[in-house]
């Protein structure tokens, strides 16, 4: 059950409308928008393969620059 | 879903709790008290107890020190102690050490991992208290606290009250507490009583001893 | 994985990223907007008579922070531990927030208007069979002025009883009557400006350091900066204030009066005292000896006093030589002979520093009296850095009690129930007509709660206090209020506490900023504030209450204000008005940080009695005491003896039991006890026992002993090390714990003048448990 912190640049005046398009997805959280045009969010998924196919989809979400993960856990506690 | 060992599970705990403790007090104070005893550098043992390497070597786990303990104080530690898995120690912010005058604790103890001849609570040496975060002690910042000084039990020995002017108010006096090194015995009392959310004054592993030869 | 767990984690996958995106943890915009929401508001500290200044942060209709106002000259920013924690004292989670009503032994809820429809009959009923005298209220030195201001107005300008009494009664009675004898008028001449200029200190049974934490601190700047102060500390424990005193002197309890009249007896002797200002500013007296300490019912003293010359004062004196008093005291006789030279020392800026060891006394207004007699032989008084002070307890024992004058002998500014011009003063002002307000007083607050017991009283209000934790000799008090027949008892308070144990009717009362309010400090210091948040539920404001009362009783014309607060201010006033109590209009208090009176013109006094300090002295008087006008503007030396306690340790109760208060907690516990950080900084009432008398009776460090009095029993673990080391052949115990009620074994006898009840001295005997 990986879960992953993940901090989204946005283009230049577009971190909210960003934010307001991935709040639907599945398994991601906004936590924060940053006034500097950074969204800070967190993912989680079934398995390792499920974080990396939203992560690609946010990279192609309109007015998203970057995604990069600052946090991966996949432990797996019974 | 398999087990993860233990370097694993503390591998994950370092993970998820530094950066979570950075990024909450944006520094590495906090993790002191989020993280089990071990975070300080050691676990606070009962009274009595020898050197922590012979410690480990004598402690047969029995459990009678923390049986004879009046106030609960001492618990088993778990399965983050390491090898250390089962042995006593003492979480002082949550209960601290009473320094009970029989030491009913280090009298029990079978083994010799406490010293069952120990007499007096004053020779006592747990650890060393330390003000750890100054900035956030009232005391240092003016105001009329002290408690771990009005409440620790070898009062005006193990902490003093050294009083200085305060510049800001320009009549009053800072009243700070100093902790004496060669006096303290690591009770945990004062970072138990400690008034801020996080104690500011924690109990530490003991400085080496060392001397030099002048007369103050 | 479990929920919770995984909350955690992801958790901190967030904290993780903020880190790395380089934000704090609070997103700027919302820092900011938290900081924006706050309003600030000034408010002096709930807790002691210091009077610290605080800032109260508001949010949402929620105190969320508090900090020590540096604008504040009292205390400039800091606050004692109780100060900093005041946010948190009115959200304990057992808050009042309903009226309750008794119902067998159920505390029932109810509306307000069933709650006061009931009070008002239970009043009535009691006015109409038994006459007013049969109904009472007891307020608090943590009144407003405003609430001790209407209670009084309503118990003896429309009620018609005398049978209104403050919880002050049991702290600076004494004090009171003290200053009214020496001086003809309450409070002290000084300011805290003393604890600046001063070099020599001398304090009397005040453990200042935990008990007045900023004044304290401020004391030992001054020796910080000026190497030649002298802090002496006169005490039968030795204290944390000892522990930072130049000198500790221990004496036997009640040796003090034999200790002020020797350090008199080398100043006369010696011939060290200043023959201009006696000639000058003194008279003497002396009153009735053998006074009694009543311990029966319905006791009464009435002094006879009786000028003196200066040598017979002399005379009076002469029995009391150092070695004599040492004897009685165990202070060697030289060092009696040292503090004297010291008191009198021609360079030296001397002041005197004393509160409940001196008020909480038997002879309290005596030893009052012998603490001023010291300064008025030596003229060292009215002088900046160079005062006798009477340190206050509460935050408003001045302000409202003493001043206001709620208690059942007085009216406010200084002014007596038995004086038919001081009557008529106040039945101009309140507008009600002439003989309106009863000549007589009834009852001091033991023998208020004594009447209960016996049902002279069957009506009883308490507001913002704890008799049924705080009274001495208290399971008779407990045990009075429960009696029924026809008793009946209120209590307005902010939590569940011992006296609303007792109570047949509870109402949730407001707290603080949860109304506007005024509290007068310890230096004459008068400070306002504005209400800052609603009280919680249904909780009402104590003056509301008593308006209401009014209302209901038929005398809803004693109060026709629309705003309340500052019209009672600007009425109130007129009292003081020309009596050297000025106080400014009610604007003034509003913007200040408070202001000293007498204020005349908007000028506030540091030094009464002063010439250039005091509008009221004239040019070429130097210093004046006019308010005694009885004795041509002089002050009185009073010629006071050594009595013994009523009750002193014997085979059976080898003890001397003294009781009092430590810093982290506030009386008797019902606010900083809800505080968890103080809580757990001190969570529970201990036995201070010397190490010797522990093991002569094979007692340990934190084992439990039994202690007990004539009148009650408690077991305590003991502590032979702590913050309070207690001299052989004495005990000490702290009075805020709620589940060990100290005061059961306490005596209730008391001062014949003052009315004060002595908690710090009674007969117990110690075994293990």
């Amino acid at each position: 059950m990986p879960v992953s912190g993940v901090v989204i640049r946005c283009l230049d005046g577009c971190a909210d409308a960003v934010s307001g398009r991935v709040a639907a997805f599945k398994g991601l959280e906004v936590h924060g928008v940053l006034t500097d045009g950074q969204i800070v969010a967190v993912i989680e998924s079934e398995t390792v393969q499920g974080e990396v196919d939203l992560v690609s989809v946010l990279h192609e979400v309109e007015g998203v620059a970057t995604v990069r993960l600052a946090y991966h856990n996949f432990e797996d506690v019974a | 879903m398999p087990q993860t060992g233990v370097t694993r599970r503390r591998f994950l705990k370092d993970g998820v709790l530094m950066p979570l403790a950075l990024a909450l007090a944006g520094g590495s104070i906090s993790a002191l008290f989020l993280r089990s005893a071990d975070a300080r550098g050691f676990y606070l043992r009962p009274p009595g107890a020898v050197e922590e390497g012979r410690f480990l070597g004598a402690c047969i786990k029995c459990g009678k020190c923390a049986q004879a303990c009046p106030y609960n104080s001492i618990r088993m530690a778990g399965a983050d102690a390491g090898i250390g898995i089962g042995t006593p120690h003492i979480i002082a912010r949550q209960e601290p050490c009473r320094l009970c005058p029989d030491i009913p604790c280090a009298k029990v103890c079978p083994s010799g991992a406490l010293d069952a001849k120990l007499e007096n609570v004053e020779k006592i040496r747990m650890g060393t208290a330390v003000i750890v975060d100054r900035e956030n002690c009232l005391s240092l910042r003016g105001l009329r606290c002290e408690v771990c000084y009005r409440q620790c039990p070898l009062i005006d020995k193990a902490i003093t009250i050294e009083a200085r002017h305060n510049p800001r108010t320009g009549v009053h006096s800072i009243m700070e507490p100093v902790v004496h090194r060669d006096k303290c015995v690591g009770c945990g009392i004062c970072e138990n009583a400690c008034v801020r959310d996080k104690p500011v004054i924690v109990v530490m592993k003991s400085p080496p001893l060392q001397k030099d030869y002048y007369e103050f | 994985m479990e929920l919770s767990r995984r909350d955690f984690l992801k958790a901190s996958a967030a904290a993780a990223a903020f880190a790395a995106a380089g934000a704090p943890l609070m997103l700027t915009g919302e820092v900011d907007a938290a900081e924006a929401g706050i309003k600030w508001g000034k408010a002096p500290c709930r807790f002691c008579g210091t009077g610290c200044g605080v800032l109260v942060g508001v949010k949402d209709n929620k105190i969320v922070a508090t900090k020590g106002d540096p604008a504040a000259p009292v205390n400039r920013g800091l606050n004692c531990i109780k100060g900093y924690f005041l946010s948190k004292i009115l959200y304990g989670k057992d808050r009042l927030t309903k009226p309750l009503i008794r119902k067998g032994n159920k505390m029932v809820e109810a509306s307000w208007d069933e709650a006061m429809t009931l009070i008002a009959g239970k009043f009535k009923e009691s006015i109409d069979k038994y006459g007013p005298d049969s109904v009472a209220i007891y307020g608090s030195g943590q009144w407003t002025v405003f609430e001790g201001y209407a209670a009084s107005k309503l118990f003896k300008g429309g009620i018609g009883t005398n049978n209104i009494e403050p919880n002050a009664r049991l702290c600076m009675a004494s004090a009171v009557t003290g200053f009214m004898t020496t001086f003809a008028s309450d409070e002290p001449m000084g300011c805290y400006d003393d604890l600046d200029l001063g070099d020599t200190y001398f304090l009397w049974g005040a453990n200042m350091a935990e008990c007045h934490p900023v004044l304290f601190s401020r004391l030992i700047d001054n020796r910080l900066k000026n190497p030649k102060v002298k802090i002496i500390d006169f005490g039968t424990r030795h204290t944390r204030t000892s522990q930072m005193a130049d000198k500790y002197i221990k004496f036997n309890p009640q040796t003090d009066l034999a200790l002020l009249n020797a350090i008199a007896h080398v100043i006369v002797k010696e011939k060290l005292y200043d023959e201009t200002f006696i000639k000058n500013h003194v008279v003497f007296k002396k009153g009735k000896t053998n006074i009694g300490y009543g311990l029966e019912d319905k006791f009464k003293f009435t002094d006879d006093p009786k000028p003196m010359t200066f040598d017979e004062y002399k005379e009076f004196l002469k029995e009391y030589t150092p070695e004599y008093v040492a004897k009685l005291s165990g202070v060697p006789a030289a060092t009696i002979v040292e503090m004297a030279h010291l008191y009198a020392d021609k360079s030296r800026k001397v002041n005197s520093l004393w509160t409940m060891g001196f008020n909480q006394h038997t002879r309290g207004t005596w030893v009052n009296n012998l603490a001023y007699n010291v300064h008025l032989l030596t003229g060292k008084i009215c002088k900046p850095g160079e005062n006798p002070m009477s340190l206050t307890g509460q935050p408003s024992a001045c302000g409202t009690a003493r001043e206001v004058g709620t208690f059942t002998h007085r009216l406010p500014a200084d002014m007596v129930v038995t004086n038919p011009d001081h009557r008529a003063k106040a039945e101009k002002i309140w507008g009600i007509p002439a003989g309106k307000v009863p000549a007589k007083p009834t009852y001091n607050a033991t023998e208020m709660f004594r009447a209960l017991d016996r049902g002279d009283i069957k009506v009883v209000w308490t507001q913002v206090t704890n008799p049924f934790q705080s009274l001495p000799n208290l399971n008779r008090y407990r045990k009075g209020a429960r009696k029924g027949d026809g008793r009946f008892v209120i209590v307005s308070d902010m939590y569940p506490t011992k006296s609303t144990e007792v109570a047949d009717v509870i109402l949730p009362s407001a707290s603080w900023v949860e109304k506007e309010g005024v509290f007068g400090n310890a230096e004459r210091r008068t400070q306002q504030w504005f209400k800052q948040v609603d009280p919680p539920g249904e909780a009402r404001n104590d003056l509301w209450q008593t308006i209401e009362l009014a209302k209901r009783l038929g005398h809803g014309n004693l109060f026709p204000y629309k705003y309340v607060e500052k019209e009672i201010w600007e009425e109130y006033r007129k009292f003081n008005e020309g009596e050297g109590k000025d106080l400014a209009p009610y604007e003034a208090y509003t913007k200040a940080r408070g202001l000293r009176w007498p204020v005349i013109n908007g000028k506030e006094t540091l030094y009464r009695y002063a010439e250039g300090y005091d509008p009221y002295v004239k040019a070429g008087e130097g210093i004046k005491f006019y308010k005694n006008k009885k004795d041509g503007g002089k002050a009185v030396i009073w010629a006071r003896p050594y009595e013994p306690a009523p009750e002193v340790p014997d085979k059976a109760y080898p003890f001397w039991l003294c009781t009092g208060r430590v810093l982290e907690h506030w009386h008797t516990g019902t606010m900083t006890g809800r505080v968890p950080e103080l809580k757990r900084a001190y969570p529970a009432a201990v036995c201070e026992m010397n190490p010797e008398d522990a093991k002569k009776l094979g007692i340990k460090h934190l084992q439990k002993v039994k202690i007990s009095s004539r009148r009650g029993t408690i077991i305590l673990p003991v502590d032979l090390n702590g913050r309070g080391k207690a001299e052989k052949g004495n005990v000490f115990v702290a009075f805020f714990d709620e589940n060990k009620l100290i005061n059961e074994l306490c005596i209730d006898a008391y001062c014949p003048i003052s009315g004060e009840p002595d908690y710090k001295k009674c007969a117990v005997k110690v075994e293990k448990a």
